[in-house]
């Protein structure tokens, strides 16, 4: 009984490593300090820019400026990834509907993992050869792409 | 007596570098000689070849962004070629009407006439680097200062386009050569840019390829 009940902790112990591990392959990784070149295509016009995103234990704080620094929006990103929030959002953008679609497509891209790579109703989430990250919104014909800037450009 | 001769020379350094630090506002006849002075070295510059180093300061992550890279500038036609080199690759290139944009994966052509934001942009840029901006008030408030050696510029925007974006844009000038040497743009939530320009030679010869789309 004894035997047994140690191989079934075992068991248990590989099952739960082996899903934190799985887990962790996040499509973008986040932990510490990571910068990010930005791309948005909505209907014809692309804007594009750089993503700052910082964790500490309690999750994710991030910005998106654009090549000449101006501040485009903040969010924070929880812990799990399950939740965004979008604050200082520019007037352009600060529109409920607007913050509603960019807030989850954000959410989303975020919790991307290898495991979840494809599509899920009108998201899919792809990942590059060159390790750039795409999330295609078809019903608001919205495309999001982040690359990781290399410590070793700046 | 050595104490307080010491107490003194401390005091006496402490307030030197405080002078040297503090914004002082300069009187309304000052101002004019001031503005006068960099539009005459404004008008003679014919080319500008520089490096910059942009700091951004993003006050919700307590955070710095450091970005390099190279600026021509030609007054005939008011041409500018602005190029991000590290950490990322970015070009913008005005010529007359034309915003060319070059980044990783696209190149857009812009028509400035037909976007009053990139007319914004656009005229911002071309100030900043020249210093035109203090004499023409339809744009900004201007008001001048002093900071040690250097003059400074503080511009408030009056355009809605601009006020949206900045709450003050600080042009700092060396005194001696009385040009552009450091840009502090301050956006309205508080975060701030600063472009140092680096290593400037002006009125060389410029590739007027430099201006093309590629």
């Amino acid at each position: 009984m004894d035997v047994l009940m140690r191989r079934c902790l075992l068991l248990v112990s590989f099952w739960s490593m082996a899903c934190f591990a799985l887990a962790a392959e996040w499509m973008l990784p986040l932990e510490g300090r990571q910068q990010f070149l930005v791309t948005i295509e909505a209907r014809g016009a692309v804007i594009s820019g750089i993503c700052v995103v910082k964790t500490d234990a309690e999750g994710s704080r991030g910005a998106i400026v654009n090549e000449f620094g101006v501040h485009a929006l903040d969010f924070t990103v929880s812990a799990d990834r399950k939740r965004v929030k979008l604050l200082n959002v520019m007037p352009a953008m600060n529109r409920w509907y607007i913050r509603r679609v960019v807030r989850r497509d954000l959410q989303y891209l975020f919790a991307a993992s290898h495991e979840t790579e494809g599509s899920k109703g009108h998201r899919t989430v792809t990942l590059d050869t060159d390790g750039t990250v795409m999330l295609v919104n078809a019903k608001y014909k919205l495309k999001y792409s982040l690359k990781k800037i290399d410590e070793t450009e700046e | 007596m050595i104490k307080r001769l010491l107490w003194g020379l401390c005091l006496l350094l402490t307030t030197m570098s405080a002078n040297a630090q503090t914004l002082r506002k300069v009187d309304a006849a000052q101002q004019k000689s001031m503005v006068e002075k960099i539009n005459r070295t404004a008008a003679s510059i014919r080319s500008i070849d520089c490096s910059f180093t942009q700091v951004k300061t993003l006050q919700f992550l307590n955070d710095k962004m450091t970005s390099q890279g190279r600026m021509l500038f030609v007054a005939e036609g008011a041409k500018l070629r602005w190029e991000y080199q590290t950490p990322y690759s970015y070009t913008f290139i005005l010529n007359g009407q034309k915003v060319f944009i070059h980044s990783q994966k696209n190149t857009q052509t812009i028509d400035i006439s037909q976007s009053r934001l990139f007319q914004s942009i656009a005229e911002v840029m071309l100030n900043s680097v020249t210093g035109k901006s203090l004499s023409t008030n339809a744009d900004f408030v201007c008001t001048m200062m002093t900071q040690g050696d250097d003059w400074v510029a503080d511009l408030v925007p009056k355009k809605k386009e601009l006020k949206k974006m900045f709450k003050s844009i600080r042009l700092y000038f060396g005194s001696k050569q009385q040009m552009v040497t450091r840009v502090e743009m301050t956006e309205q939530n508080g975060d701030t840019t600063m472009i140092t320009l680096k290593d400037v030679k002006t009125n060389g010869r410029v590739d007027e390829k430099m201006f093309a789309a590629r």
